[in-house]
């Protein structure tokens, strides 16, 4: 008789890879990240198209370049970047992540494969200068945008703001005809401890048109604001899941 | 109590060219029936790029259409937009006298500022400036209703000596009112001797506590008007029915649909930094946030799909002890808890567009005039003019610095 293997799926940590993970399980603590958050008015045509089915818009359609820098973390310092439509789940406020870029590989690992953020390896800085904040997002060497705050001015804790994300968990099918087994939308919503916060007048610029990573498709239509954070922030397990399909 | 009918215009999708003429028009027949039933008051927002929700932008318009083809019913801002990159406070005073003149003196002028980004944006209004500017204007208003010439030397405008024409018909001025929609915004109303219109579907509990603040402050309030307009308004949405499971179903409509449409707007304190529409305790607000959506998601998965909007297999599910929603007899108990926490006055929302067929709002209307208004006592007929003389020897009220220094 064949003997068959005993590895329980409680024994299990992660969805891809499970042998051989390259980061270690949630919730992981930033202490004292840094995070640049820009708002601003999109192309309608451009939201509707980058939400799945279960979302919807807002009125107007906008979304967030989030810039954030964790000086610590389970697998060491890094930076990412992600950019967002904000959209609906049913009456709620929440953010569908478009584009992530993580700049190390261990933090892009987990963040694609454990929170299902659709991250890829790049370059992310992030700098105070004078009375500003200037952020870099870029893979191979190239500067795909640049997000910069001046005129900052504190505000308090409470007047902040981070929407829950709606990351899109796909686990793609080992046959091609196959479907997916697993489509579903996932709720990542960090708890965020405030340390110090400001705003400012905002600004994006995306140098490089990539076909590969799109960040200028999401052109500032209208700034709404822009805020820059200082805060212990702690990453946990994904708080909801619901359909990707159905609203 | 008494109860008045309130309107955003709302003109839900899928649109045809006719839908924005279909709603008008609806509209402007419910409103020549109230008047006819004996409602008190129809009462119109004034909301602007706020698609499918309100198409309300002009309502002055609207309510000088409601003015002309009425004869008893008070005419409702409800509210008008007092900032000056809207509206600029002598347009704005012109236009709410020539109302007051063409309803015989039938104007309730609520006021109030935009808490969504689609409009102060739009208008390149600056949040953090809202407040400033509404407690300007409504300040301002009142003397060029009064003077024969007006002159301001303000913040946000100015303007020579003018005589603002036309004046109101009703004296001093008409009754004044500000949209609360949050503890901060009762307390300003309190201070101030406005008229509480409540415009937020906030729970009774909250809401009591709110009127329990503003009696408390208007009592010692320094109006920003000659007298002072001590009446609580609140928001409520009406279907009456002797079929509990047909005032269930169209209520559910009036009610998701209204919540749906609401929540795809932008509120500032959503996207915006500002101290002037931070939620109270905004400390925690991420924490609160999750446990919204805990309760709410709970609360959507017995919700059909499809955004939100009831399905008939849905009939006689929807049950809620606040609303004016149910046969007669539920709605008169659901309104009696209004009326001992203190309210003056119910408005309500009756249609979301056309999601109600016309002849069943119009039944309903008839039915709750017959049944639920003769259940109630109206109260006072109209705030009486101010006497700060009587109001100081009787209950301690204080007068506005002028009229003191006048009385005196």
């Amino acid at each position: 008789m064949p003997e068959y293997g005993r590895l329980g799926v409680d024994k299990i940590p992660f969805t891809t890879p499970f042998m051989a993970p390259l980061y270690p399980a949630p919730p992981w603590t930033f202490e004292d990240s840094e995070i640049l958050l820009m708002s601003y008015e999109i192309d309608k045509d451009l939201a509707e198209s980058s939400l799945p089915p279960a979302l919807s818009r807002s009125y107007p359609p906008y979304g967030h370049i989030m810039v954030s820098h964790c000086p610590s973390s389970p697998v060491g310092p890094f930076s990412h970047a992600t950019q967002m439509v904000v959209c609906r789940w049913r009456t709620t406020a929440r953010a569908f992540p478009l584009l992530t870029i993580v700049s190390t590989e261990a933090a892009c690992a987990a963040f694609r494969e454990f929170w299902a953020f659709p991250a890829k390896l790049g370059e992310v800085s992030l700098e105070r200068n004078g009375d500003g904040v200037s952020a870099s997002i870029g893979r191979g060497g190239q500067v795909l945008a640049s997000v910069r705050v001046t005129d900052l001015e504190e505000v308090t804790a409470g007047e902040m703001r981070y929407d829950p994300m709606m990351n899109p968990r796909i686990v793609r099918a080992a046959r091609e005809e196959d479907e997916p087994p697993v489509l579903e939308l996932d709720q990542i919503d960090p708890d965020y401890t405030y340390k110090q916060t400001w705003r400012g007048q905002g600004a994006v610029e995306f140098p490089a048109a990539s076909d590969n990573d799109p960040w200028h498709v999401m052109e500032n239509r209208n700034h709404i604001a822009t805020t820059f954070a200082v805060c212990d922030t702690q990453l946990g397990f994904a708080r909801y899941v619901v359909s990707y399909d159905e609203p | 109590m008494r109860f008045g009918i309130f309107y955003e215009l709302a003109v839900p999708k899928p649109w045809t060219p006719d839908s924005e003429l279909e709603v008008y028009q609806t509209s402007l027949e419910q409103v020549r029936l109230a008047d006819e039933l004996g409602f008190d008051s129809v009462w119109a927002v004034e909301h602007h790029f706020l698609e499918e929700y309100s198409h309300c932008s002009a309502s002055d318009v609207f309510l000088t259409a409601c003015a002309a083809q009425t004869k008893n019913i008070r005419i409702g801002f409800g509210i008008r937009l007092l900032l000056p990159p809207f509206n600029h406070p002598v347009r704005t005073a012109e236009t709410a006298a020539a109302i007051d003149l063409i309803s015989n003196g039938r104007l309730e002028f609520g006021t109030g500022r935009s808490q969504t980004w689609n409009e102060l944006g739009g208008f390149n209004c600056d949040p953090d400036d809202t407040k400033d500017m509404w407690a300007e204007a409504v300040e301002a208003i009142p003397r060029m209703w009064k003077d024969e010439y007006f002159s301001w030397d303000g913040k946000y405008f100015n303007v020579p000596p003018r005589n603002v024409l036309p004046k109101p018909l009703q004296k001093p001025h008409p009754p004044m009112w500000v949209a609360v929609s949050s503890p901060e915004t009762a307390i300003q109303a309190g201070e101030r001797g406005l008229g509480m219109l409540g415009v937020s579907g906030a729970a009774p509990e909250e809401q009591a506590k709110r009127i329990n603040t503003y009696r408390e402050l208007v009592r010692n309030c320094e109006p920003v008007g000659d007298f002072v307009n001590e009446r609580v308004g609140t928001l409520n949405w009406l279907h009456c029915s002797e079929d509990p499971d047909e005032a269930a179903m169209y209520g559910q409509q009036l009610v998701q649909g209204f919540n749906t449409l609401n929540a795809h707007f932008v509120a500032i304190r959503q996207v915006y930094p500002t101290r002037v529409y931070r939620a109270p305790g905004g400390g925690a607000r991420a924490r609160r946030d999750r446990r919204g959506a805990a309760s709410q998601r709970a609360e959507a998965a017995k919700r059909p799909a499809g955004g939100g909007l009831a399905s008939t297999s849905q009939a006689g599910t929807f049950r809620r002890d606040d609303l004016a929603i149910g046969t007669p007899d539920q709605i008169i108990k659901n309104m009696k808890r209004w009326e001992e926490m203190g309210v003056d006055l119910v408005t309500c929302l009756v249609s979301v567009g056309t999601l109600v067929p016309q002849e069943k709002i119009l039944k309903s209307l008839k039915l709750f005039a017959e049944e639920v208004i003769p259940a109630f006592d109206k109260g006072d007929a109209e705030p009486k003019p101010y006497d700060p003389r009587a109001a100081a020897a009787t209950n301690g009220r204080a007068g506005s610095k002028a009229e003191a220094a006048a009385a005196s």
